[in-house]
C-alpha cells in the first residue's frame, strides 16, 4: 500500500448529526467505511437547541430509529427531560420531544461510533474531490492523505468557507471556536456543482443561576416513561424544568433602536436566513403588530447551569443582545456566558440531487444536511440515513433507496428539497405532509422497520418486537369488534359522566371507543366484567393506535384511498435522459425546470414548482403512448 | 512564610517568588498604580455602599488559565474567564500523558495547592500505572467537563466565551481620547480586553493564559492551520498589542499525537466492561501487546501515604509529627491528612443520564507496544479518555522532548510511519504546534511592565514558559496569588473589600 493512500468503500466528510447517520448506516451496512471530520472532539455536536424532536421534527427521530439509525437512541441516552406535545390535540401532530445534556449525547455518539465494527475515524480537512468520467474516485485531505473510495457523502453542515458574524464584526470560523472548511468548496465548484450561500444564528446563552424562575413558568417533562427508540425504554430518571417567559414591548424598543447594526440590516451577511427559525431582529422586522414573543429558557445539560434562550436568536453586537436579555421579564440579572452569533456558509442547492441524494453531476457522491440547505439535527440525521445507506447501496452496485411522500416525513423532507429546491434554510413542519395522518410518530417502525431489516440495519429480533405490537394490535381491535357493552343502567352512568348519549341497546366496544369523549381505560370501564381483564392486557402502544384508528378511521380511509388511487401517476418513471425539449405541449419553463430536476416519476414532476397540471397531463399521455412508462420500484407500504 | 498548601495537609513550601524574587520576577515588586486609579477609587468610595471588589480577566481557559481563574475567585477576586470555545474549557489541549516530573510528592504539592472542586476533577479524571512509572493518564473530555462544572460554581467566577483580539491599558485609552468609563459604575479600569465579536471588557487586571496562541501555527503533514491548538480559531491583533506595550517574544514548538483507534475488540471490552473486578483494577492490552494495570490516580496517591503512615518517620524520631498550629512554620506532612483531602470518588447520581466517562470502576490503562523496524523499539499506547475509543501515541518512556514533556512525532517528521501503525491509520494524525510565548514576562508568568509601566497583565502557563500540565497547573496558582497580592496593596487606596 502506497504511504498516505488508503481505500474505503464509502467515505463520509462530516462527523455532525448528518455524518454520524450515514457513516453508521454505511458501516453496518457491510461497507469499509471512513468517517473524516475536523475535530475528532466535536461529534455529533450540537450547536443550537439542546433538544431533539418536536412537532414534525419528532416524526422524523422516530422514522430515523425505525430504520436503524442511531439519534433515537442516543437521545433517550442523553436526554434530561422528555415531553409528549400536542397530547390534547390530533394524532398527526403529536410529537415527542427532549432536551438534552449536549456533552453527554456527544459522548454517546462517539462511544457508538468507535464501536462500530467497519468503521475508521479520521480527523483531518478534506481539501478536494478526485473525480473522474464523472464519478468520485477519492477524497484528498489537507494533510496529504488520499483516501480511495466507492462513494462519498458530503455532510460539512455550516463549515464550507464559514464565517461567523455579530454586528458588523466577523471572522472564518465554521462554528465559533471551530475552523471552517478553507477549500472544498473550489473543488466542488470545479466539479460543476453549484453553491449558494445560507446563513443561520444562535441565541445567546445565560448562567442558568441568575434567572429569576419566579417571573416565568415552569415547564417539567412528562412523568411517565416514554422513549424515542422503539427499542428499548430508558429507565425513569430525573428531569430538568424549562421556563418560559416572553418579550414585551420593552424588549422589542431596545431591539427596534439598534437594528441598524444588525448584520441583517448592515448587510455583513449575505446569506439567506430561516424564516421559520427567525432571529428576533426578523421577528420584529416581520411580525411589527406582535407585542410579545415567547422565550424558551432550557438547559444545556446537567453539568452545567448555562440555559439557552430559545426565541432570542440573534446576532446583533453584544452589548445589545445584553440590553435585550435585560428587558425580558425574569432574566433582567441574567448573565450573558455566550454570545448569540450568526454563521454564514457555502451549501449546495438540492436540485442538483437524485432522491436519493446522489449528485446528478458525480455520480458516487451524495451529500446530506445541513449542507443541503436544511437546518436542524433531524432533518440533518434523516439526510444523513438515506445519503449512507445511498452511498453504501451505490458501493455494492445495488439500486438506490427512496421513500414516498405517503411513506415517511422523510420521504417528504427529500421530495421538497430536491424537487421544489430551498431559498432559506428548510425546516419539517407537519404542514409539509399531505398524509400526515398515516405519518404518526406511534406507527413509524410498523411503516418502516421491515424496510430497514431488508438494507440489513434492523435485526430479526427487532423486527420481532415490530411484528409483535403489529399481531396485538390485530388480536385487540378483533377483542373490540367481538366484546359488546350492554345498555345497562351501569354503563349508561358512565356514558352521562363522560358527556355522552347513553345506549339503548347493546354496541360493541369498537364502536363506542369512536366517540371522541370514550378512551380506553372508559372501554375498560364500560366492558362486562368478564371481558375486562383480556381488554386491559393491551400494551399502552397499542391502546394508543386502537384509540387514534377508532377515532380517525374515516380520515385515514380517505388517505389511504388517494394514496391508491394516486399511486400510478406518483410512481410512473420517466427516463433519466427523457428529452423535455422535443415534447410538444409543455410550456417553456415546464419544459426548462424539468430538464434541470430531472424528476425520477410523474409524481415528482407534478411537484416541481412552474410545472402545472396541463404539463402533467402532457407529460402523461406521451410517457403512456410512447412505452416509455415503467414503474419505479418503491418500496411497498406495510399498513395496507 | 506563610503556608500556602494548609488544607491537602503537606508539608510546608516556601513560595518560590518570595524565596527569590530577583530572579523570577524581573521587574519591580511593588506594583504600579495607574493615576486614574485613585480618582475613580475616591468616587467609588464617595458612593454609598461602594465598596466592591476588584476584577480580573482571565484570557484563554486551558490547564493554567482555569487553576488560575479558580484560585483567584477562591481568594475573593471577581474573575471572567475568558475562552474561545466554552465546549473546550478546560480541557488539556493535547495528549493525555502527564509527566509526574517532580515525583509523587510534587504532584500531590500541585494539587494541594488547588481549590476543591478542580483538584477532584483531575483526581477523578485521572488514571496510573504503578509507581515506578512517573506518569498519569488524565480522560481529557472528563476533565473538561468536570473542570466547567466546579468553575462555573465557584461564586465570584464568570465564564464568558469570546475569541480575545486586543488589549490595552487604561493609559492607551486615554492617550487615545477613549477614556470613557469601561465597568457599569463609572470608572476606568486599568485594563481592557477587545473581542473579535467588538466587545470591551475591562478589569483591574488581566491574565493572559492562551498558551501557544499567539502567533500559533499546526503543522499537519503538508497543511499548516493558524491556531495554538489543533482545529482552534486564532486570535490576530493581540500579539500586536502586547508588543505595543513593550512586550517580546520567543518562539516555542512541539509535536503532539498521533492517536490511533483503539486496537481490538478485546481491548475494548477490557475497557468498557461495567464490572469492576475484585482488585478494582484494570488492564489493557492482550494482541501482543505488554499492558500495564492501572488504576485511578487517587488510589495511587492514597496508597503512597498509606504507605508512608506504616513507615517510622527518621527525622522526627519514629513519631508521625501532626499538623502545626496556625502560626507555625514548621507544619510537616500528615498521611491522613493528605488521604482525607485527596478525597473518594465523585459519583454519577443514579437519577441522571448515564454517562459514559463517569461509569464506575471504569479505568483503562496503558499498552506498551514494540513497533516493527524503522521506528522506536518501544512506543505508549495510552488511552485517551473513556468516551474517544482512542489511543494516543508516544514514543518510549526513555524519550522525553527537552520542552514540553512527552509528545508525539509529527506525520511529516519520519522516523517511523507515522500515518500508519500496526495498519490502521492514524484517527487523529500527530501534528507540530509552533507559537510564541512572552519573554518579558519571566518564565512561568510575572508582573507585566509595559513601556509607560501602566499595565497590569500577567502571563501564566504555557504562554508564560511553563511545560507540562502540571507545571501550567502550578503555574496559574502561582500567579494568581502574585496577581491577589498586588490587587491587596491597591486594597486601600481603592477601597475594595
Ligand atoms: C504541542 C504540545 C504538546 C504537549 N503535550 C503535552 C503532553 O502530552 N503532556 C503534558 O503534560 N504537557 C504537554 N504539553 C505542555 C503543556 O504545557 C501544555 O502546553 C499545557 O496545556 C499548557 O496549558 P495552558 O493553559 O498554558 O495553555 P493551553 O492549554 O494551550 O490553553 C490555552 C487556552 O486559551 C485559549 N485561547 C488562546 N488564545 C485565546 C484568545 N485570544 N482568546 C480567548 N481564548 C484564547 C485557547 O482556546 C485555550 O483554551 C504540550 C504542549 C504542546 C505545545
Ligand atoms: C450558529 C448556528 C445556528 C444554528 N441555528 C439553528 C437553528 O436556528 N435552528 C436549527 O434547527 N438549526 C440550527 N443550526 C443548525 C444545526 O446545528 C444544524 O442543522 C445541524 O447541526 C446540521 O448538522 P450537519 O450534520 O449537517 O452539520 P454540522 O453539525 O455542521 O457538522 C458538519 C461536520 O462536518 C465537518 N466538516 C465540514 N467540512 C469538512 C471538511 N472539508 N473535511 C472534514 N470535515 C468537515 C465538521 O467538522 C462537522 O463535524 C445552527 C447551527 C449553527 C452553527
Amino acid at each position: 500500500m502506497p504511504r498516505g493512500e488508503w481505500t474505503y468503500d464509502v467515505v463520509v466528510v462530516g462527523g455532525g448529526h448528518a455524518g454520524c447517520e450515514a457513516a453508521l448506516a454505511a458501516a453496518r451496512m457491510g461497507c469499509r467505511t471512513a468517517m473524516v471530520t475536523l475535530h475528532l472532539d466535536n461529534i455529533a455536536l450540537m450547536p443550537c437547541n439542546p433538544a431533539i424532536g418536536g412537532v414534525g421534527k419528532g416524526q422524523l427521530t422516530r422514522e430515523i430509529d425505525a430504520l436503524g439509525g442511531e439519534q433515537g437512541r442516543n437521545a433517550d441516552r442523553a436526554f434530561i427531560q422528555l415531553k409528549m406535545l400536542n397530547t390534547s390535540k390530533g394524532p398527526a401532530v403529536r410529537a415527542l420531544r427532549a432536551q438534552a445534556d449536549k456533552r453527554l449525547y456527544e459522548d454517546w455518539m462517539k462511544v457508538v461510533l468507535s464501536r462500530t465494527p467497519n468503521l475508521d475515524l479520521l480527523q483531518g480537512e478534506v481539501a478536494s474531490l478526485d473525480v473522474s468520467r464523472e464519478t468520485i474516485r477519492s477524497v484528498r485531505l489537507a494533510d496529504g492523505r488520499c483516501v480511495r473510495c466507492r462513494a462519498a457523502v458530503l455532510a460539512t453542515g455550516t463549515f464550507l468557507r464559514g464565517k461567523v458574524v455579530v454586528g458588523d464584526r466577523s471572522y472564518p470560523a465554521g462554528r465559533v471556536g471551530e475552523l471552517p472548511a478553507r477549500r472544498l468548496s473550489a473543488s466542488l465548484l470545479a466539479a460543476g456543482i453549484e453553491l449558494d450561500r445560507f446563513q443561520s444564528a444562535t441565541p445567546p446563552r445565560v448562567d442558568g443561576a441568575t434567572i429569576d424562575a419566579d417571573r416565568m413558568v415552569v415547564q417539567q417533562g412528562d412523568s411517565q416513561p416514554l422513549s424515542f427508540s422503539h427499542w428499548r425504554v430508558p429507565a425513569l430518571r430525573r428531569q430538568v424544568p424549562c421556563y418560559l417567559t416572553h418579550t414585551t414591548p420593552v424588549t422589542h424598543e431596545v431591539v427596534s433602536a439598534h437594528l441598524h447594526l444588525s448584520p441583517l440590516k448592515s448587510g455583513s451577511v449575505s446569506g439567506k436566513g430561516p424564516r421559520y427559525c427567525p432571529s428576533i431582529d426578523r421577528k420584529l422586522i416581520n411580525f411589527p403588530e406582535k407585542e410579545r414573543h415567547p422565550v424558551f429558557v432550557e438547559p444545556e445539560g446537567v453539568t452545567t447551569r448555562e440555559m439557552y434562550l430559545q426565541g432570542l436568536t440573534t446576532s446583533l453586537p453584544v452589548f445589545v443582545q445584553e440590553k435585550i436579555i435585560h428587558a425580558t421579564p425574569g432574566l433582567e440579572k441574567a448573565r450573558l456566558i455566550r454570545p448569540g452569533y450568526a454563521v454564514e456558509y457555502d451549501y449546495l442547492p438540492p436540485q442538483q440531487l437524485t432522491l436519493g441524494l446522489e449528485s446528478k453531476t458525480v455520480k458516487g457522491l451524495f451529500s446530506a444536511g445541513q449542507v443541503n440547505g436544511t437546518s436542524g439535527y433531524e432533518e440533518a440525521a434523516a439526510q444523513g440515513l438515506v445519503a449512507g445507506i445511498n452511498a453504501a447501496l451505490y458501493a455494492q452496485d445495488e439500486p438506490p433507496f427512496f421513500l414516498r411522500r405517503d411513506q415517511a416525513y422523510i420521504g417528504v423532507l427529500i421530495d421538497d428539497l430536491v424537487t421544489k429546491g430551498v431559498d432559506e434554510p428548510y425546516r419539517m413542519f407537519t404542514s409539509r405532509a399531505e398524509y400526515r395522518l398515516l405519518l404518526r410518530h406511534d406507527n413509524a417502525a410498523e411503516r418502516l422497520s421491515h424496510l430497514g431489516h431488508k438494507l440489513g440495519l434492523i435485526s430479526a429480533e427487532q423486527l420481532v418486537i415490530v411484528e409483535k405490537k403489529q399481531q396485538g394490535l390485530a388480536e385487540f381491535t378483533d377483542l373490540l369488534d367481538t366484546v359488546q357493552v350492554r345498555a345497562c343502567e351501569d354503563s349508561n352512568r358512565v356514558l352521562e359522566e363522560l358527556g355522552t348519549m347513553p345506549l339503548e341497546e347493546s354496541q360493541s366496544a369498537a364502536k363506542l371507543l369512536r366517540r371522541p369523549q370514550v378512551t380506553y381505560e372508559d372501554v375498560i370501564r364500560l366492558v362486562g366484567s368478564s371481558d375486562r381483564e383480556r381488554i386491559s392486557q393491551a400494551p399502552p402502544e397499542v391502546v394508543e393506535q386502537l384509540e387514534i384508528q377508532a377515532r380517525y378511521e374515516g380520515y385515514i380511509r380517505r388517505q389511504m384511498s388517494e394514496i391508491r388511487h394516486q399511486r400510478a401517476t406518483e410512481t410512473l418513471g420517466i427516463p433519466a435522459d427523457f428529452d423535455y425539449w422535443s415534447l410538444q405541449g409543455l410550456t417553456y419553463e415546464a419544459k426548462d425546470k424539468m430538464s434541470r430536476i430531472r424528476p425520477a416519476t410523474l409524481g415528482q414532476a407534478s411537484r416541481v414548482p412552474g410545472v402545472s397540471p396541463a404539463d402533467v397531463s402532457v407529460l402523461l399521455i406521451h410517457l403512456h403512448r410512447s412505452q416509455l412508462q415503467r414503474s419505479v420500484e418503491m418500496p411497498e407500504m406495510s399498513f395496507e | 512564610m506563610k503556608c500556602n498548601s494548609r488544607d491537602l495537609g503537606t508539608k510546608c513550601v516556601p513560595n518560590k517568588d518570595e524565596e527569590k524574587p530577583q530572579t523570577k520576577r524581573p521587574a519591580k515588586k511593588e506594583p504600579v498604580v495607574v493615576s486614574t486609579r485613585s480618582e475613580s477609587a475616591k468616587a467609588e468610595r464617595q458612593r454609598p455602599g461602594g465598596v466592591r471588589r476588584p476584577r480580573v480577566l482571565v484570557v484563554g481557559g486551558g490547564v493554567s488559565g482555569c487553576a488560575c481563574a479558580a484560585t483567584l475567585a477562591g481568594s475573593g477576586v471577581e474573575v471572567t474567564l475568558i475562552n474561545n470555545a466554552l465546549d473546550g474549557l478546560g480541557q488539556p489541549g493535547y495528549g493525555p500523558v502527564v509527566a509526574v516530573d517532580e515525583g509523587w510528592d510534587g504532584l500531590v504539592e500541585t494539587l494541594s495547592a488547588l481549590p476543591p472542586a478542580l483538584r477532584a476533577a483531575w483526581l477523578d479524571a485521572s488514571t496510573a500505572g504503578d509507581e515506578e512509572s512517573p506518569f498519569f493518564y488524565v480522560d481529557r473530555r472528563m476533565l473538561s467537563i468536570e473542570t466547567k462544572r466546579a468553575l462555573e460554581d465557584l461564586p465570584g467566577l464568570e465564564l464568558r466565551q469570546a475569541l480575545v483580539t486586543d488589549i490595552r491599558s487604561a493609559s492607551d485609552l486615554r492617550a487615545a481620547s477613549e477614556g470613557v468609563s469601561n465597568d457599569k459604575s463609572g470608572r476606568i479600569r486599568p485594563v481592557v480586553v477587545g473581542t473579535a465579536f467588538g466587545e470591551s471588557i475591562g478589569a483591574e487586571a488581566a491574565v493572559l493564559a492562551v498558551g501557544l496562541s499567539l502567533e500559533g501555527e499546526v503543522r499537519v503533514g503538508d497543511d499548516v492551520l493558524p491556531g495554538g491548538r489543533y482545529g482552534e480559531t486564532r486570535a490576530g491583533g493581540l500579539r500586536e498589542a502586547l508588543e505595543r506595550m513593550g512586550a517580546s517574544f520567543q518562539g516555542r514548538t512541539m509535536d503532539v499525537g498521533p492517536w490511533f483507534p483503539m486496537p481490538c475488540e478485546e481491548q475494548w471490552k477490557a475497557a468498557c466492561s461495567l464490572e469492576r473486578s475484585p482488585t478494582g483494577e484494570r488492564t489493557t492490552g492482550g494482541c501482543d501487546r505488554r499492558s500495564v494495570a492501572t488504576r485511578p490516580l487517587r488510589d495511587l496517591l492514597v496508597a503512597l501515604e498509606r504507605k508512608r503512615l506504616d513507615t517510622p518517620c527518621r527525622e522526627c524520631d519514629g513519631r508521625r509529627e501532626q499538623i502545626g498550629a496556625d502560626d507555625g512554620d514548621e507544619i510537616r506532612r500528615d498521611p491522613e491528612m493528605v488521604m482525607r483531602n485527596l478525597g473518594s470518588p465523585t459519583t454519577w447520581p443514579d437519577n441522571y443520564p448515564p454517562a459514559p466517562h463517569w461509569i464506575q470502576g471504569l479505568h483503562v490503562g496503558r499498552a506498551i507496544l514494540h513497533t516493527s523496524s524503522g521506528g522506536p523499539s518501544l512506543a505508549l499506547l495510552s488511552p485517551d479518555g473513556v468516551a474517544t475509543g482512542e489511543m494516543y501515541l508516544s514514543e518510549g518512556e526513555s524519550h522525553r522532548s527537552e520542552e514540553d514533556g512527552p509528545g508525539g512525532r509529527c506525520v511529516s517528521d519520519g522516523g517511523y510511519e507515522p500515518t500508519a501503525f500496526d495498519g490502521s491509520m492514524a484517527s487523529r494524525p500527530g501534528h507540530r504546534v509552533a507559537g510564541l510565548i512572552l519573554k518579558t514576562f519571566g518564565r512561568g508568568g510575572g508582573l507585566a511592565v509595559g513601556q509607560d509601566s501602566s499595565a497590569t497583565i500577567w502571563v501564566t502557563g504555557r504562554a508564560g514558559g511553563a511545560t507540562g500540565y502540571l507545571e501550567s497547573l502550578a503555574s496559574g496558582v502561582r500567579v494568581a496569588r502574585d496577581v491577589k497580592r498586588v490587587l491587596s496593596v491597591h486594597a486601600d487606596s481603592d477601597g475594595w473589600i
